[in-house]
């Protein structure tokens, strides 16, 4: 990506902590309700779920699709910002 | 699984969710690997499910992370042996044939033979190297290969001997006496700061240096993951006290030498190195960024907005606010880029912004008038070019040096305060006080009214005291401190402890008698004082009388029967409203009053003094001995103490106006040398004249109590023997200046023993008698034999204590050596 957001730059550059799913880049009002309604109030939960379809993208992006709804646009950010959170800290 | 009932087996994912937060499950992912565990949980909930004692599933689940674990360890048992395998990069050849390891021993061990060196199966040669340590093995596809590799000779790593004794040899230093911590250790303290609890985080700090600092005496990377220390976490997460107390701990000598302690035993720690190392560390410490950003703790906490941490963080002098973060940012450009209401914005932005102070410069001997220096910037106080500019060549010339600073403020209100300073406003009461001061104090005039105007204007006020060598504010609690640490030292010195005890308990009971003589004085009965005195005291009872429905009548105090507070820390302040009305016949009695108060305070001067033993204080002696009004002091105090309540906003008013007052009363009456007071006329006169009221009301009470019992009190001479004051055993004007700046701060016996013991009997004289105490020579700066000494922790405003204390000696040293020339 030849530029990334601010969202995606605050969120990939320290621990995640206790962040909402929210702070996740590309997961705004409508997603971080619908995901937090399903369960995954947290970022640490979407980033289970991401390690658990072992960081791929197809499926990743086919979950955030059938879970929530989510666009590839939207689904893409949250990978790579997931993605880019992992090679840091993991 | 079979005993999840097939009506919430059957449940689609949404549904299944609904019901889960029915029972009070909060909403949680539903995956396949997730559902069946919820379902089960449901079905618990519900009641379907019996529990045995010990849930079946969990055991067996159990059992299999065991097995798991087992394998994988041995797993990497098998994966560390074939790592040389694997590099050598022959991999195809275990799936040619037979592989042979041979093991090699170390020559003198002939114990085994040739054949029993050499494995067919990597687990057994494996096993048979762990009992052997100096073994060393090697992979075969041909047996005599391996043989030949056996028989071999090892080849000794002679260089590794070597180097390792050498390095013994080289570092003499021994090894640190505290163990290494893991990294559960550090994640533990990671956590106490994010929980804010300071009491553990100290416990564990103090318990183990090296929680703090590491093998190579930097900072310890609480989260290595993202580089931060303890600072960057304590920022993130808002805990000022911790920012406090690990700066406060970093820059505790005794820590570091806890921590080097092994390392020279013998020698004591070399000051310069000790202060480098504690430079070092905390530069590390505050301007170490982290690895996401690139930040300093002091980025994270305006990043978030944390206002405290902030202040905290920025008062340090070594704390860098130019540093960049990864987008090119200082901290100043991410304020509160982080929080979504930007309340604290300004608040952080004047953190940033040159700060100012406004300096006192005095000769160090006082032979020149001192005068407000110009502004300085925190720049000049941090970078050490404190040194003032010498006017003339004149080696004789005084050295100059600055006396007290406030600040830092804005540049606006620096100027303010510089030319309000400088030229008090000429109109207002306000004018006329400072210019009394300015002339009646010669030590102590200019730094009072600062003080002062420092106070009005809630600005950090700091002040250097010859007695402690450093710069302190006696309104704070670091001053006090200060203060306390320098009494306790004082009263070491004159005493062994058991004495000091005996001191103690001499001023508890004094001080019960205190509250006997202040309830007695609270309901001034003249019966009960008529039945004990003489006829004398009956018309002093009259008097009193009359001079109490003069108080009433000006409604300026009440006469409360139960004394509220009789250890009050405030001095009694005698600041008034002026009552209008204006009783001239009142007066006229009054003036009868203490005309007769003076004389029978001689008579008992005359009788005191031929009892005293101690009477070699020259300069009060000629009128009034200190060690006589002790009692009637105190009594005057704790009445006004027990007026408090009724004045008190006057009481919180300005404390030097009074003194002011005073000091004009105690030139008039010291210049006629007579006894009677001539009553003022000025346009204060009634403010003037109720502060002596004041004083008279309480003198008159002693003098009806001098024939009761009561007597025992006045006879006594215990302020020379047993309190310490500042500059020794004699109250002097230090005393005084002290008081004065402590001014109204409250003072907790019990958290500062040894100051309130001594402002108790400090405050135990007459106003008069302290204005008589002398300068004592040793007041006189030795601007050059006495270096302030760099206080132990950061001041939260007042920081410049430390650098101005390093800064201070050099010039002055330099100086000195000219001087001698």
């Amino acid at each position: 990506m030849s530029s990334t957001s601010q969202k995606h730059k605050e969120f990939v550059g320290e621990p995640m902590g206790e962040k909402g799913v929210r702070e996740i880049a590309g997961i705004g009002e409508v997603l971080g309700k619908r995901l937090t309604d399903k369960g995954y109030d947290k970022a640490y939960v979407v980033l289970g779920q991401f390690l658990i379809l072992k960081k791929n993208e197809e499926l990743f992006l086919d979950w955030m699709k059938e879970e929530v709804g989510a666009n590839k646009k939207q689904g893409g950010d949250a990978y790579s910002c997931l993605k880019q959170w992992c090679e840091a800290f993991l | 699984m079979t005993e999840i009932p097939e009506s919430i087996a059957k449940l689609t994912n949404d549904e299944l969710r609904k019901q889960l937060i029915k029972v009070g499950i909060q909403p949680v992912p539903l995956t396949p690997t997730t559902k069946k565990l919820y379902q089960k949980k449901l079905a618990g909930r519900l009641g379907t499910l019996t529990f045995s004692e010990k849930d079946p599933s969990k055991e067996k689940y159990d059992g299999l992370q065991e097995k798991t674990s087992a394998e994988l360890s041995s797993h990497a048992l098998v994966k560390y042996g074939t790592e040389n395998e694997e590099n050598s990069g022959d991999k195809t050849a275990e799936k040619k044939g037979k592989i042979f390891y041979a093991v090699q021993v170390s020559s003198n061990e002939n114990l085994f033979s040739v054949e029993q060196l050499i494995f067919d199966d990597k687990q057994s040669a494996l096993s048979f190297l762990m009992k052997n340590k100096d073994a060393r093995f090697k992979r075969f596809l041909d047996r005599n290969e391996a043989k030949d590799f056996v028989k071999q000779p090892p080849l000794v790593c002679k260089g590794d001997d070597q180097t390792t004794t050498e390095s013994k040899a080289v570092g003499s230093e021994k090894p640190n006496n505290f163990k290494a911590l893991k990294q559960t250790d550090l994640t533990k303290l990671a956590q106490c700061i994010e929980k804010n609890d300071v009491e553990l985080f100290n416990t564990f700090v103090w318990g183990n240096p090296r929680y703090l600092i590491s093998a190579g005496d930097a900072p310890v990377l609480l989260k290595p993951n993202v580089r931060y220390n303890a600072l960057h976490i304590a920022s993130k997460f808002n805990r000022p006290n911790i920012v406090e107390k690990l700066l406060a701990i970093l820059q505790e000598p005794a820590f570091h030498e806890l921590m080097y302690a092994s390392n020279s035993a013998c020698t004591k720690v070399d000051e310069n190195i000790l202060t480098q190392r504690i430079d070092r560390i905390v530069d590390l410490y505050l301007n170490t960024p982290e690895k996401g950003f690139y930040e300093t703790p002091l980025h994270i906490a305006c990043k978030f907005g944390f206002v405290d941490v902030v202040i905290e963080l920025s008062s340090h002098p070594l704390c860098c606010k130019t540093m960049k973060n990864k987008f090119d940012q200082t901290p100043s450009d991410v304020i509160c880029g982080r929080r979504k209401d930007p309340s604290a914005k300004s608040q952080i932005e004047s953190f940033f912004r040159d700060q100012y102070f406004v300096p006192l410069v005095r000769s160090h001997d006082n032979s020149m008038p001192p005068s407000v220096g110009k502004l300085l910037t925190t720049g000049d106080i941090s970078h050490g070019s404190l040194d003032l500019p010498r006017d003339s060549d004149d080696p004789t010339a005084p050295v100059l040096v600055v006396n007290a600073l406030a600040g830092p403020m804005a540049s606006q209100e620096a100027k303010e305060m510089q030319r309000s300073w400088t030229t008090p406003d000429k109109k207002g009461i306000c004018g006329r006080r400072f210019r009394d001061i300015r002339r009646s104090d010669v030590d102590r005039g200019e730094e009072r009214i600062g003080r002062e105007l420092a106070k009005k204007a809630q600005i950090p006020w700091l002040e250097y005291w010859d007695f402690l060598q450093n710069f302190a504010d006696f309104t704070t609690d670091d001053g006090l401190t200060q203060l306390e640490t320098y009494l306790i030292k004082q009263t070491e010195r004159k005493y062994s402890p058991p004495s000091s005890d005996i001191e103690v308990s001499v001023f508890e009971s004094s001080d019960d008698s205190l509250k006997e003589l202040c309830s007695q004085m609270g309901d001034v009965s003249v019966d009960e004082n008529v039945s004990k005195t003489g006829t004398t005291c009956k018309h002093y009872d009259n008097i009193a009388k009359e001079h109490e429905s003069v108080t009433k009548s000006r409604g300026l105090y009440s006469v409360t029967s139960t004394p509220t507070n009789t250890r009050t820390p405030h001095t009694p302040l005698m600041e008034n409203k002026t009552s209008p009305n204006n009783v001239t016949s009142k007066e006229k009695q009054l003036f009868f009053l203490r005309e007769t108060l003076i004389k029978v305070r001689k008579e008992q001067m005359f009788r005191l003094s031929e009892n005293l033993s101690t009477g070699n204080s020259t300069e009060t002696s000629t009128r009034h001995h200190p060690n006589m009004t002790p009692p009637l002091q105190k009594m005057s105090s704790s009445y006004i103490s027990v007026n408090a309540p009724v004045s008190n906003s006057d009481v919180t008013g300005d404390l030097s106006s009074k003194i002011s007052d005073l000091a004009c009363n105690e030139k008039e009456s010291s210049s006629d040398n007579g006894s009677i007071r001539s009553l003022p006329k000025s346009s204060e006169g009634s403010s003037d004249d109720s502060s002596d009221l004041k004083r008279l009301l309480p003198a008159f009470n002693h003098s009806g109590n001098t024939t009761t019992p009561l007597t025992q009190y006045s006879n006594d001479n215990f302020h020379s023997k047993l309190t310490v004051y500042l500059t020794g055993d004699e109250p002097s004007k230090i005393d005084r200046d002290v008081i004065l700046a402590i001014s109204d701060t409250e003072i907790s016996a019990a958290k500062y023993p040894h100051v309130w013991t001594w402002m108790k009997s400090v405050l135990s004289y007459s106003e008069d008698d302290r204005l008589k105490w002398s300068t004592p020579k040793s007041t006189i700066r030795r601007g050059v034999s006495s270096f302030p000494t760099p206080l132990g922790t950061p001041l939260k405003f007042a920081w410049p204590a430390s650098p101005l204390a390093k800064t201070r000696h050099t010039p002055l040293k330099s100086l000195q050596n000219t001087e001698l020339f």
